[in-house]
């Protein structure tokens, strides 16, 4: 019955996956809401779909915290899985079921005011909500770069070995925190690496609903909220990174809920916010460990700023600070429970909990990326930078309207007293985010690093432009440049996103099948079909490449590492035998980045011993297959064998 | 009932309004000569004014550009 489930057409299967998976996820944080917020669907003040999308978000912390322990005990099979999530969904909505009533009243709601808006209005909303849907058309984008060299392979690996282990070739950098990985690993466990290459489009969602809700936090009305959305889905640092397999989308949910639970400490200081700041911030610096050095600073200047009145009374003092020191401690626990998982793997994979400090490897964390005179020109012209910069692995921008509409922050009235305007603690927060990483790494310009904080500037020009469109007065120049400027950049965005981001034609055609997986993704993947459709089950593949994520489950699991008994001057004939020595049949080179292994190899001169076939050859990739007749050596060659009822494989050194 | 302007007097100076104004067109204009679609710069060359944008881009872009350890 399963396998006829998952046997249906690829349309049906992958939108059930994905909103299947969604609602687990939803499900799960509604539980946890519940659990320890006794009335988490009541919470006043704080709109049904901000509480949805926190549950969302906060289930994906959760059920990732869950599938990195069942992974590292080797338990994490679809049954397990398909079990957990069916039951956190049902579970999860029946409890939260007074939530969708709620958001169907506030959606009747949205959508009344937005018809009684001007024209100019309601087209900024269509389109922003057109470029939000256009995202489900990154299916159709090649998968390249880091998502398949890592993050997705990784959880495609623990998929289909049912354990985490560490992926073949990044031995090194699998002690980063996982988030993201481990949701791609249950998708496609789930049967659908489809719904995992497209998770990324419900948890921007997600954000961008938390984000809009900091925007009500700050005094936005509805034209302001559309702005921000505006200005999030036209920031190329967001878009890129749809559909492209990378993780950072979930680090920027994950972080804007940790700002908007800080920001509410101050409203509603109940044990429920303080506990979500610090699970949320926990949850984030996981999944991009780059958000640590800037996350404590601003989390903890928030915090601070949530105290601020009771700090001013000098008369209860006092209490105040034993009342402070008790939230610090409940954000402290929140934080801990979200590190502990993460503890728990690095502690049993790498024997250091904390991994990579104190850890060999630590280089990508101390990177330097330009020298001191491009890196100054940066500093001196960030904002520049961040909305038009091209630089060596930026990935996107920043929107330009959010320079544009800077000015108007002149036309808003001054809050008083200033310091306790939400608006003026975020934007300042989220400056002081931004200082601390230029004084931390200023020559790492890359927006990602830093994206939920960088998104944080969004609700300053936003609220300015929301202000001048509502009092304006004639010429209403300001308030008309405002709504073509933002149309101007939504059509343009939307327009240079389609064929680098977005691929609608692409994406019909995948989903009917018309395209297969490798006409989409290239010459990696139809180099590792290759070897796919030849190898028997679990033959080694030598894979000089970044790229694993094509190879079948098993030769992913049996794929050269870092246990292999490689001596390093190994040349030519040495190298040879060293390759027949470690078992290895199968051999793909990929000369755009491991080019020195032709040099190693000697192609040219291949021992008498060694029968190479040529499988596949386009430039700059090459399979080969490896026969050895009579090789000078007496050792039994390594074997990669399935251990007894398992689809775990290892590598059994003679 | 005429509502009271929250903004001040000063800033309704059609100056000011005009400096802003050409601000933000700036800003955006500089976004589409770098980021433009195609579609931007197939108008561009209706208007004949490709090769003087062209050559403006050109001018910008190393503003904005490094490689690896430059």
């Amino acid at each position: 019955m399963i396998q006829a489930i998952f046997s249906l057409p690829l349309y049906i299967i992958m939108p059930v996956v994905l909103i299947g998976y969604s609602a687990a996820c939803s499900g799960a944080g509604i539980l946890f809401l519940k659990l320890f917020g006794a009335h988490a669907d009541r919470m006043e003040r704080i709109s049904a779909g901000t509480i949805l999308a926190t549950g969302f978000v906060l289930g994906q912390g959760i059920l990732a915290s869950i599938w990195l322990l069942l992974a590292l005990g080797g338990w994490f099979s679809i049954e397990i899985v398909g079990t957990f999530c069916f039951i956190v969904t049902v579970v999860g909505l029946y409890i939260g079921r007074g939530l969708f009533s709620g958001l169907k009243n506030q959606v009747a709601s949205i959508w009344r005011e937005l018809r009684e808006d001007t024209w100019g209005w309601q087209l900024i909303a269509g389109l922003t909500v057109t470029l939000c849907l256009l995202w489900v058309t990154s299916l159709g984008r090649p998968l390249l770069g880091d998502g398949s060299a890592f993050y997705m392979a990784l959880g495609k690996l623990t998929a289909y070995s049912h354990r985490l282990i560490p992926l073949p070739g990044f031995e090194g950098f699998t002690n980063v925190g996982l988030q993201g990985e481990l949701h791609f690993a249950a998708l496609t466990a789930l049967h659908s690496p489809e719904a995992a290459k497209l998770f990324s489009w419900p948890t921007i969602s997600a954000a961008g609903i938390i984000l809009a809700s900091l925007g009500r936090v700050v005094g936005m009305g509805r034209r302001g909220q559309w702005l921000t959305l505006s200005m999030l889905f036209s920031s190329s640092a967001v878009v890129s990174l749809s559909g492209d397999g990378k993780v950072d989308l979930f680090a920027v949910a994950l972080g804007l809920a940790a700002y908007y639970w800080a920001v509410q400490i101050r409203f509603a200081r109940t044990k429920i916010a303080l506990l979500l700041t610090g699970l949320f911030s926990g949850f984030s610096i996981i999944a991009k460990l780059s958000y640590a050095p800037v996350m404590v600073p601003t989390i903890a200047l928030l915090v601070l700023w949530g105290y601020e009145a009771e700090f001013k009374n000098k008369g209860q003092w006092r209490s105040t600070f034993r009342s402070f020191i008790g939230g610090c401690t409940v954000i402290l626990a929140g934080l801990l429970l979200a590190f502990i998982p993460h503890f728990a793997k690095n502690g049993l994979l790498y024997h250091n909990p904390i991994s990579p400090i104190g850890s060999g490897g630590i280089g990508w964390l101390n990177q330097t990326w330009f020298g001191p005179e491009v890196t100054r020109w940066i500093l001196l012209t960030y904002p520049l930078a961040l909305t038009y910069g091209s630089y060596w692995a930026q990935y996107g921008n920043l929107s330009p309207l959010i320079l544009a509409f800077l000015p108007l922050m002149f036309y808003l009235p001054r809050p008083r007293p200033f310091f306790s305007s939400p608006l003026v603690a975020i934007t300042l927060v989220a400056l002081a985010g931004i200082g601390v990483w230029i004084i931390y790494n200023p020559s790492v310009f890359s927006p990602r690093y830093i994206l939920a904080l960088l998104l944080l500037l969004i609700l300053l020009p936003a609220r300015c432009a929301e202000f001048v469109s509502l009092n304006d007065q004639r010429p209403r120049l300001l308030a008309m440049g405002v709504i073509v400027s933002t149309i101007v950049v939504l059509i343009a965005g939307g327009l240079s996103f389609l064929d680098q981001v977005f691929f609608p034609s692409a994406t019909i055609q995948y989903l009917a099948r018309t395209m297969d997986e490798c006409k989409r993704d290239g010459e990696y993947c139809r180099a590792m079909s290759r070897i796919n459709r030849d190898a028997e089950s679990g033959d080694r593949v030598y894979v000089a490449s970044y790229q694993h994520y094509w190879l079948r489950g098993d030769l992913l699991q049996c794929a050269n590492n870092q246990n292999d008994p490689f001596s390093s001057g190994a040349v030519g004939e040495q190298m040879w035998l060293e390759l027949y020595q470690n078992g290895f049949k199968y051999l793909l080179i990929d000369e755009s980045t491991h080019g020195f292994m032709v040099e190693r190899l000697d192609l040219d001169h291949v021992p008498k011993w060694v029968k190479l076939k040529l499988k596949y050859n386009t430039m700059p990739l090459s399979v080969y297959e490896m026969n050895f007749d009579n090789p000078p050596s007496t050792v039994q060659p390594a074997a990669c064998q399935r251990l007894p009822s398992s689809t775990t494989w290892e590598v059994m050194l003679p | 009932m005429i509502q009271p302007s929250l903004v001040p007097r000063a800033m309704h100076s059609v100056w000011i309004k005009i400096i802003i104004g050409i601000w933000m067109l700036l800003v955006v204009f500089i976004y589409l000569l770098l980021f433009g679609p195609p579609e931007f710069w197939f108008f561009i060359q209706r208007l004949d004014l490709f090769d003087l944008l062209k050559a403006w881009r050109s001018w910008l872009e190393p503003f904005f550009t490094a490689d690896y350890l430059s």
